[in-house]
């Protein structure tokens, strides 16, 4: 944490500063996933030991928990149709479960076969009705409003399904990934099974980790594998648009760090269609590498965004505040969370000026610097 | 010990070879690495499954199957690959019983861009259901190359034990290829792990029918 050292020369990115850092355990557990809900009001936190707590994201204030998963949380979300306070959650154990943040109760639960995991889940179909999740090579349709399993498609893939996710301006369609290596898209409209309902494949050879949308109209795709290769794709089309077999060594070039070992995840501004892939270290240093494009290629920028001095182990999970949230403290605004393996919760804050900030981060500088005021406080949940 | 020592490699391919020579199969024999890991955790840890290009082909007797457009099927003719055009496909007429035949003749396919999006809608869940579903090869790349890269590519997973095997040669090799496939295998592997040869706990080489060597 000899963040000072760093302020000679003229640094070629932004480093944000920490406000606070929240041990979420004092056990060897992780923090998989944070997921924020629409109002910014909480912010749910899985953990390895197979609980959810609750925080505030503009205090850290620790609210509350959520028990009852007897296997790891494969992931989190806000994203219940009918209500903000609903938090769901799927599970190894097979399971299912809905959550209401106000009260850390249980209010609903589905459940899938005998010795059934789930990896993931999503709401969607173009009625609303449909919550799809990913399971051991099979994904299963539920209509969530009458909680029955509808259907299940377990020709498609022959290994587990790691993510599935409807496409936002498309709700019918829904797009699978799994460890066998393939992308698919179904259409979901009628009865839906492997033979009628499968309408493209995409074939990226190796084990598929996370995929997420972008672009103008969300009709592309960035996947990142388990060997921690990135590819582009367009989904519409089932084509190819870029592919970084050794996608770690083409950032770790872009900046004066040390090795890019794995990546967190992608974020994408709608306001600057821009892509970053979010590269980081083994001792938890994590960058914002710019994905550019000079109309027939793509390459790797020079990184926009450090976020140093907050981890000391693999970083699991961004919960960026653009969206809702944004709390401004003392003139300055939240970046976002990060948690990793070594159980910790960290709140980055970019430059005082809030609004103007704001602004450029939208408008394509991600963040600014300025690690100098940071403080650092510890709550204990306990 | 944080890496793999040379001449212990060497040492052990010759071992592997020499006792695969000395009791001779009716088949060629596949060399397979075996890796135990420590400090890992399947149910937090990330998952540990991929794939690998290897240097040399490991296993050079895989069938594979073009599912070209017209030019391919041109060049595959004159490769001597097997193929199969639109028309054919468009027979099997998603005939599950046909589909699942045409899988289980090759071990692997390729096909043209202009085919590789009419799959789905021509043989149904088939090609994905066998675990072999195409890759793409474009005009711009020679055939022969993405046949060469295709057969050169070994897929590892871990599952929820902490060992696992990679086929990285045969004993038809030369051992100087065996040598360069498992340092390139070993390195790749021992890069996505977290804390690196900290959570390598064995390597072994072995022979299918050979006994296990240890490599580290």
């Amino acid at each position: 944490m000899e963040m000072e050292v760093e302020e000679e020369g003229i640094p070629s990115y932004k480093r944000l500063g920490i406000r606070n850092t929240i041990q979420t355990n004092f056990g060897d557990d992780y923090v998989f996933q944070i997921a924020s809900c629409k109002e910014g009001s909480s912010m749910a936190v899985s953990l390895s030991t197979n609980m959810i707590k609750l925080y505030s994201p503009e205090t850290g204030q620790y609210l509350g928990e959520c028990t009852g998963h007897s296997g790891t949380i494969s992931e989190i979300s806000f994203s219940y149709p009918s209500s903000s306070h609903v938090l769901c959650s799927s599970s190894v154990d097979g399971t299912l479960r809905a959550w209401d943040t106000r009260t850390f109760n249980q209010v609903s639960l589905l459940r899938s076969g005998p010795s059934q995991e789930l990896f993931a889940f999503s709401f969607g179909g173009s009625s609303g009705n449909l919550l799809a999740a990913g399971s051991n090579a099979q994904i299963l349709f539920w209509d969530w409003r009458i909680g029955k399993l509808v259907s299940c498609l377990e020709e498609s893939h022959i290994d587990d399904v790691t993510q599935v996710l409807f496409a936002p301006n498309h709700q019918n369609k829904l797009i699978s990934a799994s460890v066998d290596g393939l992308l698919c898209t179904f259409d979901t409209d009628g009865q839906i099974d492997d033979d009628d309902n499968l309408e493209s494949v995409m074939n990226l050879g190796t084990s598929i980790a996370k995929v997420g949308f972008f672009g103008e109209t969300n009709q592309k795709l960035w996947c990142l594998t388990h060997i921690e290769t990135l590819s582009i794709w367009d989904w519409e089309l089932a084509t190819q648009e870029a592919d970084f077999q050794d996608a770690r060594s083409s950032v770790s070039a872009c900046w004066n760090l040390d090795q890019v070992d794995y990546f967190v995840d992608c974020h994408y501004s709608q306001a600057d269609e821009r892509l970053w892939a979010i590269g980081a270290t083994n001792g938890g240093t994590l960058g914002y590498f710019p994905l550019n494009s000079n109309g027939t290629s793509r390459f790797f920028g020079t990184v926009d965004a450090v976020l140093e001095g907050g981890h000391s182990g693999v970083v699991r999970t961004i919960m960026p505040s653009s969206t809702g949230l944004g709390g401004s403290i003392g003139g300055r605004t939240i970046f976002g969370w990060t948690g990793g393996e070594d159980g910790r919760l960290c709140c980055w804050l970019s430059d005082e000026e809030s609004t103007e900030t704001n602004r450029s981060w939208v408008s394509g500088s991600l963040a600014i610097k300025s690690p100098k005021s940071y403080r650092k406080r510890r709550h204990h949940p306990y | 010990m944080s890496k793999l020592q040379s001449d212990t490699l060497r040492e052990v391919i010759s071992k592997v070879v020499g006792d695969a020579k000395r009791k001779p199969r009716k088949f060629t024999e596949t060399i397979e690495l075996q890796i135990g890991l420590k400090n890992y955790d399947p149910q937090k840890d990330k998952r540990f499954s991929g794939s690998v290009k290897l240097p040399h082909i490991p296993r050079p007797k895989m069938k594979l199957c073009m599912l070209g457009d017209a030019q391919h099927v041109e060049e595959a003719e004159k490769m001597g690959l097997d193929y199969m055009d639109v028309e054919g496909l468009k027979k099997m007429n998603k005939n599950k019983k046909l589909v699942k035949k045409l899988a289980k003749k090759y071990h692997a396919f390729l096909a043209s861009e202009a085919v590789i999006k009419q799959i789905p809608r021509l043989l149904g869940p088939g090609l994905n259901k066998a675990g072999k579903f195409p890759t793409l090869v474009s005009h711009q790349e020679s055939l022969e190359a993405k046949v060469n890269e295709t057969k050169a590519i070994v897929k590892f997973q871990l599952k929820k034990v902490l060992c696992m095997g990679v086929a990285v040669g045969n004993c038809a090799m030369e051992e100087k290829q065996v040598f360069q496939n498992v340092q390139m295998s070993v390195n790749f592997l021992v890069s996505l792990l977290k804390k690196n040869w900290q959570n390598v706990r064995c390597l072994y080489l072995k022979s299918t029918m050979g006994r296990a060597h240890p490599l580290f």
